[in-house]
């Protein structure tokens, strides 16, 4: 047997229909291929599962809810995908969606948004400087410190003069390549409870 | 009638070893899910739902340990199969150096 709908058993076809509705809004996230692919297995396994016990809702049970396991492996694909890509959409729908796969998950994407934040404000502030000169740079204040920044200089001394720029734009492009390759290599696979 | 405290322990043993257990198994000869999850079965019990072993496949694929195709059968429809890599072959040699390292210490404890 190779689909679901091939069951002769009208529970058992009702059994199988609303697992993978399940599943298909699990995979939602997914590229329409992609998710195809894991369906395809999942139902073989669940088809093969029901060839052994003859029972359909205890192999649906046995392979476990849809909602537990696939948020993982959802959150794991588009972060390899975002990390291949280097798309802000993608890099977007990979934070987003690892945020809502558990505790782990959410600091990761907590702690990766913030490197993402920095990024972005040293890329601002370089641009920034591009087109104001005085609009942002590095400070040193007349007690000493150094200040890093956008707006009143506070009466500093610019450090880097127009050097800021391009060197701000590339700490902040390179932070952004930097994220987003670790962001694609994270794991945090956690074994469902039974 | 064990206590409580050890079956919680035993649950908490198969699910760790699972994914180096998943690897093992996967060296003794290439398999699709349900084969891995049958015999992940038998060796461990029910240590997780079935599904959680498609997450860790697709961790070994993504880390380079195993590679997958779907093989077309005589009978049947096509499976995708996990095959282990140089690269899982090697981590997997690893994993059971330290193991025996890790049984021995705990079996001198314990004896």
């Amino acid at each position: 047997m190779t689909r679901w709908t091939e069951l002769t058993d009208a529970n058992a076809r009702a059994a199988f229909a609303a697992y993978f509705a399940k599943v298909d809004r699990a995979l939602a996230a997914l590229p329409r291929a992609e998710a195809e692919e894991i369906k395809r297995e999942l139902e073989q396994h669940a088809l093969d599962a029901v060839s052994e016990a003859g029972d359909a809702q205890a192999a649906l049970a046995q392979l476990g809810d849809p909602d537990d396991f696939l948020s993982d492996l959802v959150a794991d694909k588009l972060r390899a995908r975002a990390a291949r890509t280097f798309s802000p959409v993608d890099v977007a729908a990979a934070l987003a969606r690892s945020a809502g796969a558990g505790l782990a998950g959410l600091a990761l994407s907590t702690l990766v948004g913030l490197g993402y934040v920095v990024a972005a404000f040293s890329i601002v502030m370089g641009a920034t400087k591009l087109f104001d000169p005085d609009g942002a740079g590095v400070y040193r204040l007349p007690d000493g410190r150094i200040f890093v920044g956008f707006g009143e200089t506070l009466g500093g001394v610019d450090v880097m003069g127009i050097w800021f720029s391009p060197l701000a734009i590339a700490a902040g492009a390179l932070i952004y390549l930097a994220l987003t390759w670790a962001f694609g290599r994270a794991t945090f696979l956690k074994v469902a409870k039974r | 009638m064990l206590d409580e405290a050890v079956l919680d322990w035993e649950k908490r043993w198969r699910k760790a070893v699972l994914p180096f257990a998943a690897l093992a198994v996967l060296g003794e000869s290439p398999k699709h899910g349900y084969a891995l999850a049958t015999s992940l079965r038998d060796l461990l019990g029910a240590a997780a739902p079935e599904g959680t072993l498609y997450p860790l496949l697709n961790g070994f694929e993504r880390d380079g340990l195993t590679v997958a195709e779907w093989a077309i059968q005589e009978t049947g429809p096509a499976r995708k199969t996990y095959a282990l890599t140089d690269r899982g072959r090697t981590v997997l040699k690893q994993g059971v150096e330290r193991w025996a390292v890790f049984s021995t210490s705990l079996e001198g404890l314990i004896e």
